[in-house]
């Protein structure tokens, strides 16, 4: 038995070892890398067909590069991407059904390493100095095994679990604080528990609204989007939206939606604006104004919006084929009056839109 | 409205004809000695390819494994051993129905049957029939049905076998077949199981299938007991246990673990009077399935359905080529688990059928109407002929209209189940042809099937996933059956081969419907010399499409299988025999990242006492 792990932990260093040599012989290249500026659209593919993608697109060339990490690094992604956290010179892909992380030059693509152990139902990360925060749902099926993972950036290796509510899904950082929003995996949460970065433990757990979807973070302010338990839960509830005062982590105020029926999803800042999608429709909410009722327009192009974001006055919008098989579509929107400016072919089921 | 008076006019024109008593040995023979003596009377115009015994017997236990090699359908197998669904004729998975002694067994909850879970060793065989079925098979007999089924006879012998057998990554097998009988009573009774740890290497990588260890094991007793001359009992049984770990693919662990428990059972008593047969029948059928997401915890979810079924059946025999059949049934199926609370589902059902046979000329009419609270339940019907032009060639014809009703999840799925739902519903037409030689036999049947209201989860929008009818779809294709007999050096060569030829095409993408082959054909060749047998068999499944905008296909591919047996004693039989399956080792999935087993041997040792 001693050997056994004698010879992992001589492994692990050997690999180490090689993450951190990997680091130091790879500058950043002086010549333009080939995806310095465009977006990456990350697309989950099938549940257990390993064919998720990262695609390519830069708009004003009219690029379309799909399976980027497969074409740069001659290996498919994996299963079931979920998320892509860029940070300085990196990205971070999740790769949820396959229990990892893939780490690239997000300006090359190519691979500086991957994280695949001490990972248990992956979803989101968020990095905070050399530390990776990846947020665990364990088994699905199991309340008491959800958990914050933390990873050193320098050489991928794996500091500690934080255990926390069930479901963790999204992090965002704000002065040495994580913040986790708990959608609660395939049951309902709905906390939001913050993490001391430096010490990282479990310093509070926010109550806000059932499934917290988005969070984002406005000056001093949290603000934290719920769709609300839908129709298949115990009782179906109606979405919320909470403002988070940062100073103090307390709740400010929160709105709810008038309707149980009401699952807002989204939430995006644009300009001082705010807006967020209830199904295919956008709207637009004034800070400190009632929550809106009439949709700004309805997205008809989109079958499923399953990916969307909002960059100097477009709106981009990640739709999956109608059936989930089959390539999907980056849609591209003007913000201002809703109409479809352009669309790119995507790979199967795109479910987030990157800026690069 | 012209068409039914003369059906009508037909059928009472020959009620009156002649009305001799007259009890047919033959037919009496059948009812007696099957289990499912409609397949035999009510499949007019449509081809019953038998499977019989000895393949049974020489071929690997699971259900997928025996029909991949011996007909045109095809299998989508999550690994080897793992959930496998058929397509028959380019339709889904829930558009076959699987039959056990006349009984249709596909799930309650998911409308199919995983082509796994059936160990097919305590079986005397297996019948394929192409084609629609619902008004005698009911839900899902569009594509076809296969059956399993069980005979007796009255012979007074006593039969036993035992198989061993033993195998690459680690897989045992064990199968014990007895028949006992006298003059008035038969009983059979089987015995099978098979365990495999099932970790074969992932060809052209480094990776093993890890957790795809499986194991199950069947029961099986069929016990029939004449009580006077004119009344027969028949009691037959099956349960099925397995257990399973769903294994991974090429980049995905797995630590799940899925669980079967499924019981059938029926009883049914004959009675024979005068022109009257008539046939009650009570099964009671149990599917239990446990899935733990990791196999190490505690946690599951869980399914269990039981289904009752009363079948009364009168049948009326006017004359040897005239006979009425008039069926009454009730089924009441309860359902519970995987967030499904307690549910019941009532359907009565009445059934006419009719045969004749008009010298060369053989014709069924049949029709059915179901009534349920559930859904809108449409008249079924069944119309086919068939006519002997010569000794040489038959041809018949077959329409029907055909049904799937929505599954126990389809309607009570707690995330998104519809009660709104339809059942799919087909309209579909065949001509078949067959060619009969000396030592050749050919079936070659092309067939239309226009299907409506399919069934697809799909996401609404919320995104959440819901059942609608949204989709149609029209199939159409060839379908052939060849068996050739000959000698080679004064032995028996044996040849036999399947072909389909499939278009499945979304009416409104006008895209092939995803996971069915435009091509799939398989052919098999037996000789046996001095004791030794020879058999080889292989396969050949065209690439399929994996999505919906047909952009993504898996690659075509051909496995062959070979084997060696020697009879090493003759009283009592002892065989041997040693089968090398993906000879060539070929790297092939029949589903996205889901590598299927290279080249792996298995023996076998045969008792017959």
């Amino acid at each position: 038995m001693n050997y056994k792990h004698l010879f992992l932990l001589f492994s692990i260093a050997i690999f180490l070892n090689s993450c951190e040599d990997d680091q130091y012989c790879c500058p950043m290249p002086e010549t333009e890398a080939e995806f310095q500026s465009g977006i990456f659209v990350l697309n989950e593919g099938n549940f257990g067909s390993s064919n998720a993608s990262v695609s390519f697109i830069n708009e004003e060339e009219q690029v379309n590069s799909a399976s980027i990490f497969a074409n740069i690094n001659g290996a498919p992604l994996g299963d079931t991407a979920q998320s892509i956290e860029l940070h300085e010179n990196i990205a971070a892909v999740v790769v949820n059904v396959s229990n990892k992380i893939e780490i690239v030059n997000r300006f090359t693509f190519e691979s500086l390493g991957t994280i695949s152990s001490n990972l248990s139902n992956p979803r989101f990360a968020e990095i905070i100095g050399n530390n990776l925060y990846v947020s665990n749902w364990g088994d699905g099926m199991d309340p008491n095994d959800d958990f914050v993972a933390v990873f050193s950036l320098l050489d991928f290796s794996f500091k500690q679990a934080i255990p926390v509510a069930e479901g963790p899904e999204k992090l965002i950082e704000h002065a040495g604080l994580l913040y986790v929003a708990h959608k609660g995996g395939f049951s309902f949460n709905n906390i939001v528990s913050v993490i001391n970065g430096t010490s990282n433990e479990l310093a509070n757990e926010i109550e806000v609204g059932h499934i917290p979807n988005s969070i984002v973070v406005n000056g001093n302010d949290l603000w934290v989007l719920s769709s609300g338990k839908p129709a298949y839960a115990d009782e179906e509830t109606a979405g919320e939206l909470t403002r988070i005062d940062l100073t103090t982590n307390g709740v400010v105020e929160s709105f709810k939606f008038p309707d149980n029926t009401i699952h807002p999803n989204n939430l995006r800042f644009s300009n001082g604006a705010v807006y967020l999608t209830i199904n295919k429709s956008v709207y637009k909410y004034d800070i400190g104004g009632d929550l809106p009722i009439i949709p700004e327009f309805t997205l008809e192009e989109v079958s499923v919006l399953y990916g969307f974001e909002i960059v100097e006055n477009k709106i981009y919008v990640a739709s999956p084929r109608v059936d989930f098989t089959g390539n999907g579509d980056l849609l591209i929107y003007d913000l201002n009056d809703g109409s479809l400016l352009d669309r790119y072919t995507t790979g199967i089921n795109p479910n987030g839109i990157y800026f690069n | 409205m012209n068409r039914n008076i003369f059906l009508l006019f037909i059928i009472i024109g020959c009620s009156c004809l002649d009305t001799v008593a007259q009890n047919d040995s033959i037919n009496w023979l059948d009812e007696v000695r099957l289990s499912d003596v409609r397949l035999k009377t009510n499949s007019e115009g449509q081809l019953v390819k038998v499977l019989d015994d000895s393949i049974i017997q020489q071929s690997e236990p699971l259900l997928t494994s025996i029909l991949k090699f011996n007909s045109p359908f095809f299998f989508r197998e999550n690994g080897y051993g793992m959930v496998s669904s058929a397509s028959v004729r380019g339709t889904g998975a829930s558009q076959t129905a699987v039959v056990w002694n006349g009984i249709n067994i596909n799930s309650q909850f998911t409308g199919q049957t995983d082509f796994n879970t059936i160990n097919t060793k305590v079986f005397d065989n297996i019948s394929l029939r192409p084609g629609g079925g619902s008004v005698v098979y009911g839900s899902g007999a569009i594509g076809g049905t296969i059956h399993l089924n069980n005979e007796f006879t009255f012979s007074g012998n006593s039969v036993n076998q035992l198989n061993l057998g033993y195998g690459s990554f680690d897989t045992y097998q064990a199968t014990y077949n007895g028949k006992f009988s006298n003059e008035t009573t038969s009983l059979n009774i089987g015995l099978t199981g098979i365990s495999s740890e099932n970790d074969f290497e992932y060809r052209g990588t480094d990776i093993y299938n890890e957790n795809g260890d499986f194991y199950n094991a069947s029961f099986s007793a069929s016990l029939a007991q004449w009580v006077g001359d004119s009344n027969i009992f028949k009691f037959y049984s099956n349960y099925y246990q397995g257990d399973r770990g769903f294994s991974g693919t090429i980049t995905q662990p797995s630590n799940s673990k899925y669980e079967d428990r499924n019981s059938r059972n029926l009883l049914e008593w004959k009675a024979f009077t005068g022109n009257f047969t008539s046939s009650l029948k009570f099964a009671w059928l149990g599917e239990a399935f446990k899935y733990y997401e990791n196999r190490d915890s505690g946690n599951y979810s869980f399914g269990e359905a039981n289904t009752g079924i009363i079948k009364y059946d009168l049948g009326y025999e006017f004359s040897s080529e005239k006979k009425l059949n008039f069926i009454a049934d009730y089924t009441s199926v309860k359902g519970k688990g995987a967030g499904i609370e307690n549910e019941t589902r009532e359907i009565g059902g009445v059934s006419v059928l009719w045969n004749h046979s008009i010298e060369d000329l053989k014709y069924k009419l049949s029709l059915r109407q179901e009534i349920t609270e559930e859904y809108n339940s449409p008249l079924l019907f069944s119309a086919g002929a068939s006519y002997q032009f010569s000794e040489n060639y038959l041809l018949r014809i077959n329409s029907s209209r055909n049904f799937r009703i929505p599954t126990f999840n389809d309607l009570y799925w707690p995330n998104g189940g519809n009660l709104d739902l339809d059942p799919e519903t087909s309209i579909q037409a065949e001509i078949g042809n067959e060619f009969s030689f000396n030592e050749l036999n050919l079936n070659l049947t092309a067939y239309f099937i226009d299907i409506d209201n399919l069934i697809r989860w799909v996401p609404d929008e919320a995104g959440l996933w819901r059942p609608v009818n949204t989709a149609e779809a029209n199939n159409y294709g060839l379908e052939l059956f060849a068996d050739w007999t000959s000698n080679l050096l004064g032995k028996p060569l044996n040849l036999s081969g399947t072909y389909a030829f499939t278009r499945s095409i979304d009416k409104e993408t006008d895209k092939q419907l995803i996971y069915t082959p435009k091509h799939k054909g398989t052919i098999s060749a037996g000789y046996d010399i001095e004791g030794f047998s020879l058999f080889w068999q292989s396969l050949y499944n065209g690439s399929i499409y994996t999505s919906s905008d047909n952009a993504y296909e898996i690659e075509a591919y051909l496995l062959s299988n070979f084997r060696v047996g020697y009879t090493i004693s003759s009283k009592p039989e002892i065989g041997l025999s040693v089968q090398v399956n993906n000879l060539f080792n070929e790297k092939y999935q029949s589903l996205p990242s889901r590598i299927m087993p290279g080249r792996s041997l298995q023996s076998t040792l045969t008792f017959n006492f």
